[in-house]
C-alpha cells in the first residue's frame, strides 16, 4: 500500500492521519482521566461505524439509513454468546463479523435493483423492524431495557481503551487499503454510471453485494466491541437516531473517502462532549452546525483539505481528479 | 359485527390522517423527485403552531388550524427556496439535508416548548353513537375535513393552471420547461401544498395524540409505507394505500395484538419493497 | 465458409413491449472482419437490437449467437467477457473520475485481468489506448471537462480495453463536428485493420458508406433490406422509410 503514496498530496494525507493515530496511542501516557479516555473511546466507536458505513454507501451513493442494524444485531449476539456460552471476545468478534457480513450480503442482494430513494427507505425499514422486534420479543431481548451484564473486555480502563483503539486502527487501515485499490474505483464508477461498468465486463451486482457485506461485517465487529464496552445492549443500539447520526458524521466529514468519516466522527463526537456546558443549546448548535456544513461543503470537511494546504503552502499540485 | 364496524370506522379515521400525510409526501416526490425527510417536521409544526395560535394568541381553533397550516406551508416554501434549490439534482444531499433539518427542528421545538406532551382541544366536543360504536365529533370532523381537502386538491390539480402544470412537471420536467412552464414556481407551490397538508394532519390529530418534539418520526415512516405500497408518485395510489394501512393497523390492533400495530406497517413496507417496488399503481402522478 | 459467416448470427430476434413490437423477427449475420452498418429512421429499433444482443434487454424470442455460443439470456458483463464490447447512443462517462481512471475501470474486468499484466504494463496499455483513440494529452482532467466528441472517444477507449473481437458502436458520429467525424471514421478503419469486427448504428449515411462492407436497414423493428451500401441505400423500401412515398409527401 505504501507504493500507492505517489503524489505529495497522498503523502501529506498519510502523514496527517498517521500523526493523529499516533496521538491516540499516546493519550493514556499523558492522562488517565476516566472521562477523557471514554470520550476518545466513543470517538473510536463512531469512527468504526462511520467508516464502515462509508465503504458501501459513501462510494456507491446508495444512502444507507439503517446502519445501526448491524450494531444492534452484533450487540445482541454478543450478549447471548457472552452470557449463555461464555465465549471470549476473540471468538465473538469474528462471529459477529460473519453474521453481519452475511446479513449485509442478503440485504445487498435484495436491494440490488433499487434506486436511491427506495434504497434509503428500505434500509430504514429493516433497522426499524429489528428495533421493534427487539422491543417486542422481550423474553429474549430484555425488551426496552435490553440485556445488561455483559462481561467487560479487559479489567482496566486503559486496557479497554487500547482494545478499542487497536480494533479501530485495524478497521481503518483495512478500509483505506480496500478502497484505494480497485474496489473503491469500481464502486465510485458504479455510482456515476453503472451501465459503463457493466459494459467493461464487471459484475456490478457482485461488487455492490461484496461492499455491503464488508460494510456490515466491520460494523458488526464495532457493534460487538461496543456492547462489551457498555456491558449492555438494548434497542437504543439500533435506533434510527444512531443510524442517522452515523450517516451525518460520514457526510460532514466527506463521504466516499474513508478519511472523511474518520474526521467527521472524531470532530462531531469531540464537539458533542466539549459543548456539554452549553446544556440545552448543545444539540441545537450541533444540528445547525451540521446543516451549515452540509450546505456549504457538500463534499464534506475533507474537501477543505486542499484549499487549506494551499493556504499554508504545504506543497503538492492542485487537486487530483478522482484520487 | 360490532368489531368489524369499529375496525372500519377507526381504520377510516386513521386512514384519513395517513392520507393527508402521504399525499403531501407523494406530491413533492412526484414533482421534484425529492424524498423530503423533513415532511414529518411539517406535521409536527402544524400541531405546535396551532397550539401557540390558540393558547398564546387566543385565536379560535378552526382559523388557528388554517393559519398554522398556511404558515407551515410558507415555511416549506422557504425551506425549498433556500436549502433545496441549489441541491435539487443530488438526491443524496437532499436526503441528508432534510434529515438534518428535521433534527434541528426537533431541537428548536424542544427548547421552545419542552419535552412534555401537549394537546389542543377537540374542534367540537362530545361524541355520537354510530350504530353502537362511539365516535367523537372531532374524529368525524377529521374524516370530513380530509374529504374536503382531498377533493379540493383534486380540483386544483385538474382544473387550475398550477395544477395542470404540476401534473406536467411530474411527468417530464424537461418537457414541461420546454412548453414554458416555470418549474421553479411549480416546485415552490407544490412544497407549499405538501407542507400544508402535513400540517393539517398534525393539527387534527393533536387533540387525540399528544404532541412531542419527536412526533415527526411517525408520519415519516407511515409516509414511506404508504407511498411504496401505493406506488411512489401516484396520488390515487397513496390515498388508497393510506386507507389500506389505516384499516390494516386497526385490524391488527383490535384482533391480533396492540403491540404489533407498529410492526405491521414496517412488514408491509418490506414485503412491498422486496417484491413489488412499484407499488399498486406504479410511478406516475395521477 | 461457415465459420466466417456465422461470426455473429441474429436469427428471428423479437422483442415485444406489451403490445408494441419493437423488434420483429429480425435476422442478419456478420462475417468476421466485416464492418456491418445498421440503419433505419428514428425509432426503428436499432438501439433495441443492440440492447438485446449485449444483454441489456431480455429478448422475447429468437436466437443470437456469437462464434457459435448463444448470447441471449446472459448478463451484460458476461457477454463482454465473451469478446463483445459496445458503446452507447448517449455518452456514458464517469464524470467525476479522471480520464485515466475512466479507462482504468475496464482493467478490473475479468477479460482484461486474464492477461495477467502488472500495474506498470496496465498503465502502459491505458496510455496506448488513449493515444490510439486520440484523447487529449492531459489524462488527469475529469471527464466532466471534456466536450461531446472527446467523450465519444473516451467510451471507445474504454471499450477497447476489454480486447473486443466484435465492437458495437451506437451512433458514434452523432453530435460531432466534421473534423471529429473524420477522426472517428479513420479510427474505425484502423480498428478494422487490426482485426476487430464492427457493427455500427449510424445516421450519417455518407460517412457510414465509406467504411461499411454491408448494411442492414430496419424500420419498425423489421428488416427492410440488406446488402452492399449501394444496394441498400437505393432500395425502394429504404427510401420510403426515410422519406415517405410521393403520396404521403403530397398530403403532408
Amino acid at each position: 500500500m505504501l507504493a500507492n503514496l505517489k503524489t505529495p498530496a497522498q503523502r501529506r494525507t498519510a502523514i496527517f492521519y498517521g500523526l493523529i493515530m499516533l496521538g491516540f496511542y499516546f493519550v493514556p501516557v499523558f492522562s488517565d482521566n476516566f472521562y477523557l479516555l471514554s470520550v476518545f473511546t466513543t470517538a473510536y466507536f463512531y469512527i468504526i461505524f462511520a467508516t464502515s458505513w462509508d465503504v458501501f454507501a459513501g462510494y456507491s451513493h446508495l444512502m444507507n439509513f439503517g446502519h445501526a442494524l448491524f450494531i444492534g444485531l452484533a450487540g445482541y449476539l454478543t450478549a447471548f454468546v457472552d452470557l449463555h456460552l461464555g465465549l471470549p471476545p476473540l471468538l465473538v468478534l469474528p462471529m459477529c463479523a460473519v453474521l453481519c457480513g452475511l446479513l449485509g450480503m442478503f440485504i445487498g442482494y435484495l436491494t440490488l435493483r433499487m434506486q436511491g430513494p427506495y434504497f434509503a427507505i428500505i434500509t430504514m425499514a429493516f433497522a426499524a423492524v429489528a428495533y421493534e422486534s427487539a422491543i417486542m420479543f422481550s423474553e429474549y431481548t430484555g425488551g426496552e431495557e435490553g440485556i445488561p451484564g455483559i462481561h467487560p473486555l479487559t479489567d482496566s480502563l486503559i486496557g479497554d481503551y487500547y482494545f478499542v483503539l487497536v480494533i479501530m486502527s485495524l478497521i481503518f487501515l483495512f478500509l483505506l487499503w480496500f478502497t484505494r485499490g480497485r474496489w473503491g474505483l469500481v464502486l465510485k464508477a458504479i455510482s456515476q454510471n453503472e451501465d459503463s461498468v457493466l459494459a467493461s465486463g464487471i459484475n456490478t451486482a457482485w461488487v455492490k453485494i461484496r461492499a455491503y457485506s464488508i460494510s456490515g461485517a466491520l460494523c458488526g465487529i464495532g457493534g460487538s466491541v461496543y456492547a462489551y464496552s457498555l456491558t449492555h445492549v438494548g434497542p437504543t443500539s439500533m435506533e434510527q437516531v444512531l443510524s442517522t447520526t452515523i450517516l451525518i458524521m460520514a457526510m460532514v466529514g466527506g463521504m466516499g473517502t474513508i478519511t472523511g468519516p474518520f474526521l467527521g466522527a472524531l470532530i462531531l463526537v469531540l464537539f458533542n462532549e466539549l459543548s456539554r456546558d452549553m446544556e440545552e443549546y448543545r444539540l441545537l448548535i450541533y444540528t445547525v452546525m451540521v446543516v451549515v456544513i452540509i450546505f456549504f461543503a457538500p463534499r464534506g470537511i475533507v474537501s477543505w483539505g486542499q484549499p487549506i494546504a494551499r493556504a499554508f503552502k504545504l506543497g503538492g499540485k492542485r487537486g487530483q481528479a478522482g484520487s | 359485527m360490532e368489531l368489524i364496524q369499529e375496525i372500519i370506522i377507526f381504520g377510516t379515521i386513521k386512514g384519513c390522517v395517513y392520507a393527508l400525510i402521504a399525499t403531501g409526501f407523494t406530491l413533492i416526490f412526484a414533482v421534484a423527485g425529492i424524498l423530503n425527510l423533513a415532511h414529518g417536521t411539517f406535521y409536527m409544526l402544524g400541531a405546535y403552531f396551532t397550539y401557540t395560535l390558540f393558547y398564546v394568541l387566543g385565536i379560535p381553533l378552526p382559523p388557528a388550524i388554517l393559519l398554522a397550516a398556511v404558515l407551515v406551508g410558507a415555511l416549506g416554501m422557504l425551506l425549498d427556496r433556500v436549502f433545496l434549490k441549489p441541491m435539487r439534482s443530488s438526491h443524496t444531499y437532499v436526503l441528508v439535508l432534510t434529515v438534518a433539518i428535521a433534527f434541528a427542528a426537533q431541537e428548536i421545538i424542544l427548547l421552545t416548548y419542552g419535552s412534555q406532551g401537549m394537546n389542543i382541544p377537540n374542534l367540537v366536543e362530545g361524541s355520537v353513537s354510530l350504530n353502537g360504536v362511539v365516535v367523537s365529533w372531532h374524529q368525524l370532523l377529521i374524516v370530513a375535513i380530509t374529504a374536503v381537502v382531498l377533493v379540493m386538491l383534486w380540483l386544483v390539480l385538474t382544473r387550475t393552471r398550477y395544477g395542470v402544470a404540476t401534473l406536467a412537471v411530474s411527468m417530464d420536467e424537461d418537457g414541461a420547461r420546454l412548453v414554458g412552464i416555470e418549474t421553479e414556481k411549480v416546485f415552490n407551490l407544490s412544497m407549499f401544498a405538501s407542507a400544508f397538508l402535513a400540517a393539517v394532519a398534525g393539527a387534527l390529530i393533536s387533540p387525540i395524540m399528544s404532541m412531542t418534539p419527536e412526533m415527526w418520526n411517525m408520519p415519516l415512516m407511515k409516509a414511506f409505507v404508504v407511498v411504496v405500497v401505493g406506488g411512489i408518485g401516484s396520488l390515487t395510489g397513496s390515498i388508497m394505500a393510506a386507507f389500506f394501512l389505516g384499516w390494516l393497523e386497526t385490524f391488527t390492533g383490535f384482533v391480533i395484538s396492540p403491540k404489533l400495530t407498529e410492526v405491521v406497517s414496517l412488514v408491509l413496507l418490506t414485503v412491498f419493497l422486496v417484491f413489488r417496488p412499484s407499488g399498486i399503481l406504479g410511478r406516475r402522478l395521477h | 465458409m461457415t465459420q466466417a459467416r456465422d461470426y455473429l448470427v441474429v436469427d428471428e430476434l423479437t422483442k415485444h413491449f406489451g403490445g408494441l413490437a419493437a423488434v420483429e423477427k429480425l435476422s442478419f449475420s456478420l462475417d468476421r472482419g466485416q464492418i456491418l452498418g445498421l440503419i433505419g429512421p428514428n425509432g426503428a429499433g436499432k438501439t433495441t437490437v443492440f440492447n438485446l444482443i449485449t444483454g441489456f434487454l431480455p429478448a422475447t424470442s429468437g436466437r443470437v449467437t456469437f462464434r457459435g455460443e448463444s448470447l441471449l439470456g446472459k448478463k451484460p458483463h458476461q457477454i463482454v467477457n465473451q469478446g463483445l464490447a459496445r458503446t452507447f447512443q448517449l455518452v456514458k462517462p464517469f464524470p467525476e473520475l479522471s480520464l485515466f481512471d475512466n479507462i482504468r475501470v475496464a482493467c478490473y474486468g475479468p477479460r482484461f485481468m486474464s492477461q495477467g499484466l502488472d500495474e506498470q504494463a496496465a498503465r502502459h496499455r491505458i496510455l496506448e489506448v488513449a493515444e490510439q483513440v486520440g484523447l487529449p494529452k492531459d489524462l488527469d482532467q475529469p471527464a466532466s471537462a471534456l466536450g461531446h466528441g472527446d467523450l465519444r472517444l473516451l467510451d471507445i477507449a474504454r471499450a477497447l480495453m476489454v480486447q473486443p473481437e466484435l465492437l458495437l458502436l451506437d451512433e458514434p458520429l452523432s453530435g460531432l463536428s466534421s473534423i471529429e467525424t473524420q477522426a472517428i471514421v479513420k479510427l474505425i478503419s484502423a480498428l478494422n485493420q487490426e482485426g476487430i469486427t464492427l457493427l455500427i448504428i449510424e445516421h450519417k449515411l455518407r460517412e457510414l458508406m465509406k467504411v461499411a462492407d454491408r448494411i442492414v436497414a430496419i424500420d419498425f423493428g423489421e428488416k427492410l433490406a440488406a446488402g452492399t451500401p449501394q444496394e441498400v441505400v437505393n432500395h425502394p423500401a429504404v427510401v420510403e422509410a426515410y422519406l415517405g412515398t410521393k403520396d404521403s409527401y403530397a398530403s403532408a
